[in-house]
């Protein structure tokens, strides 16, 4: 698939990796950052990328707290866990490719 | 409201339309935040983030609206010049003549080619079409019409008598103001106008701009060769156009300028 194909920057990978992690469940937009320690300028081009190529989903989540707007909370899908998977075998054999 | 707050209110009014959700999810994060977290350094993100994408979404332009300046400047003008002096000077007329012919190729091939860029940038982003003709403007003769003339067209208006009955200004005074305005700014000016109906589908509109420029075009071509001294007769007609070119031009920055800022407060007081 052409979005299998390209390949993942680092911080892309984090953030797979931070969502991964999560095992199905749903992260913040503040969760990721502290789990990868990406700025918000950072983040967010690559959060609607993933989300452009179907590698995570989305969705609103009201707030616990009255008054305070709803927060998008982002998971992890199957094209996504494959990708990481792919990306971090890549990573794998080219450090332990030889020199 | 502090720095972090205002950045966040500017992120949400700056936003391009397609991406509301993903601001929406950047600022009720922002909403989340402790009160001891970094929340300038989180709504800087999110203001640079905003800014790259309104960027992206006019790449094309802002790279079009910048190199054709930059072509006309290097090559271009260049060409006209070298076309213009190439055919004057194998007419078989008097050097008086051709220098006369040279200017007036050179004055018609400028306006021509300055109205189908600005028409061209301003039919690709009609919402820009009077920034695009601007920018054109300053960016090739309006830099040096602006350094010539500027002064002289600031005196004209601040020095022209008032009338002691209806406390305004000379028509007169003005009038020449403008003419020197219109003079230099007509063909993007058109050409913009051309752009932004041709996107709107406003036929009869570009059209007849398209028609306008070339006659003024002819018509300035040929106050400078004037061989049957006809100019006596065509010079109140540009005179008239380049007068209702420029009070258009002006009114329209202006009213440009007005609803800018009424759109900006609006969008601003929304954000809130």
């Amino acid at each position: 698939m052409a979005t299998r194909s390209r390949r993942l920057s680092q911080q892309t990978i984090d953030v797979l990796a931070a969502l991964a992690e999560k095992r199905g469940g749903w992260l913040y937009g503040l969760q990721i950052a502290a789990a990868t320690d990406l700025k918000s300028g950072s983040l967010y081009p690559i959060l609607i990328r993933l989300d452009e190529r179907g590698l995570l989903e989305s969705k609103w989540i009201d707030s616990e707290h009255p008054g305070r707007p709803a927060r998008h909370a982002y998971r992890i899908t199957g094209a996504g866990r494959a990708a990481l998977s792919e990306a971090l075998t890549t990573a794998t054999d080219l450090r332990g490719a030889p020199a | 409201m502090t720095i972090a707050d205002w950045m966040m209110k500017l992120t949400r009014v700056a936003a391009p339309e397609n991406r509301t959700e993903w601001t929406h999810a950047m600022s009720a994060e922002f909403d989340a935040l402790d009160a001891n977290a970094n929340r300038t350094a989180w709504a800087a993100g999110c203001v640079s983030t905003v800014f790259a994408w309104r960027l992206q979404a006019s790449a094309l332009y802002l790279i079009a609206l910048i190199a054709i300046p930059v072509l006309w400047n290097v090559a271009i003008s260049t060409l006209i010049f070298m076309a213009a002096t190439s055919y004057a000077f194998a007419q078989p007329i008097s050097q008086e003549e051709m220098g006369e012919l040279w200017m007036s190729i050179s004055f018609a091939g400028t306006h021509i080619t300055m109205f189908v860029f600005a028409a061209a940038l301003s039919a690709y982003r009609p919402r820009y079409a009077l920034f695009s003709a601007i920018v054109l403007w300053i960016a090739t003769t309006g830099a040096t019409f602006i350094i010539m003339f500027g002064p002289e067209f600031a005196r004209l208006v601040s020095s022209a008598p008032f009338s002691t009955e209806n406390n305004h200004p000379a028509l007169p005074n003005v009038v020449m103001a403008l003419i020197f305005l219109g003079g230099d700014v007509w063909a993007v000016a058109m050409g913009g106008f051309a752009g932004w109906a041709f996107a709107r589908g406003k036929r009869y509109t570009w059209t007849a701009m398209a028609a306008i420029n070339a006659a003024l075009a002819i018509g300035f071509a040929h106050f400078f060769f004037d061989p049957d001294e006809t100019i006596s007769v065509l010079s109140p007609i540009s005179n008239i156009a380049f007068t209702t070119i420029a009070a258009a031009f002006l009114l329209a920055i202006l009213w440009s300028l007005y609803t800018t800022t009424r759109d900006l407060n609006r969008a601003w007081r929304a954000a809130s």
